[in-house]
């Protein structure tokens, strides 16, 4: 059970980052430290530097200063500890569904063929698209190919999971459903996950922690502890009247960011 | 009241539609016809009809000659497409890969596509003499242009967002090759094959017919001079029916096959 955040020692830890396109400055000294196990969400209006900062932990983009560390180790793309699940789902179109959550496997090819397809059916049953293991991924649906694209990194068994607005391109009751299912997943592996998205709602059901990104290069806007109880479900957590109360915090800190936003704009056009 | 109505619709249908049949099957039989009518106005040494031509056809086949000029045709064709195929792929490549290469290899592209390949059948002829050589460097120049600029469209259209995914589940820069471009960009190059295929064709029947002395041109070519007309439509209809063989029925359905992922 990964109900219990904040236990042991850091997982991951970013430490006084500095980074620019260009002239362009993005995080100018930003410091987090996340625990094993914990869920934590990045919230904040889009062009605030969020996928930036998943690219930094990743290992696809490098600080200019400063040091991104996973369990003490610098990060590079193709480590397999992390899994990465992108914003478009980004399955290979001419793979199969099962071929696609097969790849990361593939790839390191420590497993036999059989043994390979027997995982990724398992991660496929997992994300409850058994059934549709033969289909080409321009036959999925949109949700449908975000759970494949999760199957494909979970298929990794990765220790940490990033995930980009993996639900920002699908409907509302699909999304709902779509975060019970992280949830119950997240569950039952365990995974430490840094999840970035722009919708208030899904960062207080889900996490952990909230962090509100400032506009950059400000860096971390606020933190909210979220004590939420778990398991959450739909009914009983989005009613909740703690639910409400960070939902109105979080309105509040949002559209503070998006005021800056708006001024900083309108500096630039004079 | 829905059985009365679903009879009605199939009745309508039948009266324009008749299942199985494709007004193709009329293509052939007409031009056919059309030429045993045109050939009755001519005397038959002139423009010989359809049946003449067929017993011309016999004669070649039973004294073995027909097979020693398709396979010219064909050793050539395997030698300069074959060289087009794996020079383009490489070219081609670093052509997506590379801006400074693209930048540098696509004028030269548009340059050499913009001569007709017969153009260098004489300049072949004078360095390399009659025969294989000198067929086969025409075939290369006239396929490997266009094949060069297909595959470098394809490798251009890969999106950066894949390769970044194959990446995070660990491909390292080899295997980034083999399981993620070269998949992507295989309608492409089958596309690159028909179309340098058919090329290469082109150029082989037009520098046959300077520079050889066997082949399907040159057997069109040498019935020209000895006013032979039923040896000279014997090779046209030779080197249109291999054509539409391999273009149309082998190299188009190979696209198609690669091609399904992509329609969208
Ligand atoms: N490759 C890039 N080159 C230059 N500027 C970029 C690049 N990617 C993003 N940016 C800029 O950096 C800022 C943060 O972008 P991004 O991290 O994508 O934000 P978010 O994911 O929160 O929408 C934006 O202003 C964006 O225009
Ligand atoms: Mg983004």
């Amino acid at each position: 059970m990964a109900t219990s955040s904040h236990v042991g020692g850091d997982e991951l830890i970013i430490e006084d980052v500095h980074f620019s396109y260009g002239s362009v400055p993005i995080f100018d000294g930003m410091s987090i430290s996340v625990s094993p196990g914990e869920f934590l969400s990045i919230l904040g209006p889009s062009g605030c530097g969020k996928t930036t900062f998943l690219n930094l932990l990743s290992g696809f983009l490098k600080p200019d200063a400063g040091s991104v560390l996973l369990r003490g180790e610098p990060i590079e793309p193709e480590d397999p500890h992390f899994g990465y699940v992108f914003q478009s789902a980004t399955l290979f179109p001419w793979l199969s569904t099962v071929e696609n959550v097969e790849f990361g496997l593939r790839m390191a090819g420590k497993l036999t063929p059989e043994q390979r397809r027997e995982k990724a059916m398992h991660y496929l049953d997992m994300v409850g698209l058994k059934g549709f293991e033969n289909y080409l991924p321009i036959r999925l649906s949109g949700g449908m190919q975000q759970r494949a694209s999760l199957a494909r990194a979970l298929a990794m068994e990765p220790r940490l999971l990033l995930m980009d607005e993996p639900f920002g391109a699908l409907d509302a009751i699909t999304r709902e459903i779509m975060n019970d299912e992280l949830l119950r997943l997240w569950d039952e592996l365990g995974q430490t996950v840094v999840f970035i998205t722009h919708d208030i709602d899904e960062a207080i059901y889900l996490s952990d922690r909230v962090l509100v990104l400032n506009l950059p290069p400000r860096g971390v806007f606020k933190t909210l502890n979220n004590d939420l109880p778990r398991p959450r479900s739909g009914p009983t957590t989005r009613t909740a009247d703690l639910f409400w109360q960070y939902k109105k915090e979080l309105i509040d800190d949002i559209s503070q960011v998006s005021a800056l936003k708006k001024k900083v704009q309108a500096a630039q056009m004079n | 009241m829905s059985v009365v109505a679903k009879d009605a619709v199939s009745k309508n249908k039948s009266r324009v539609y008749i299942p199985g049949f494709s007004w193709s099957w009329l293509s052939i039989p007409s031009l056919l016809v059309a030429w045993m009518l045109i050939a009755t106005q001519f005397p038959n040494y002139i423009l010989p009809q359809v049946w003449e031509v067929a017993e011309e056809a016999y004669d070649w086949i039973a004294d073995g000659s027909i097979f020693g000029h398709l396979w010219a045709s064909f050793l050539e064709e395997v030698g300069g497409f074959g060289a087009a195929i794996i020079v383009s792929i490489i070219f081609g490549f670093m052509a997506g890969f590379y801006k400074g290469f693209r930048e540098y290899i696509v004028p030269l592209n548009g340059l050499f596509m913009a001569i007709p390949p017969i153009a260098w059948a004489p300049l072949m002829l004078i360095i390399f003499g009659i025969g294989y050589t000198t067929i086969v460097v025409v075939i290369f120049i006239s396929a490997v242009n266009p094949m060069i600029l297909t595959i470098m469209e394809g490798v251009l259209t890969i999106q950066g967002s894949e390769i970044r995914a194959a990446r995070a589940l660990g491909a390292k820069r080899w295997q980034l090759f083999i399981h993620v471009y070269l998949p992507a960009s295989l309608p492409f190059i089958t596309a690159a094959l028909r179309i340098g295929f058919s090329q290469a064709w082109r150029a082989l029947v037009a520098a046959e017919m300077i520079g050889a002395t066997q082949g399907l041109g040159w057997m069109v070519s040498m019935g020209g001079e000895i006013g032979n007309s039923r040896q000279v439509l014997l090779g046209i209809v030779l080197i249109g029916g291999v054509s539409y063989l391999f273009e149309r029925i082998f190299f188009r359905r190979l696209e198609k096959h690669y091609e399904v992922w992509r329609i969208q």
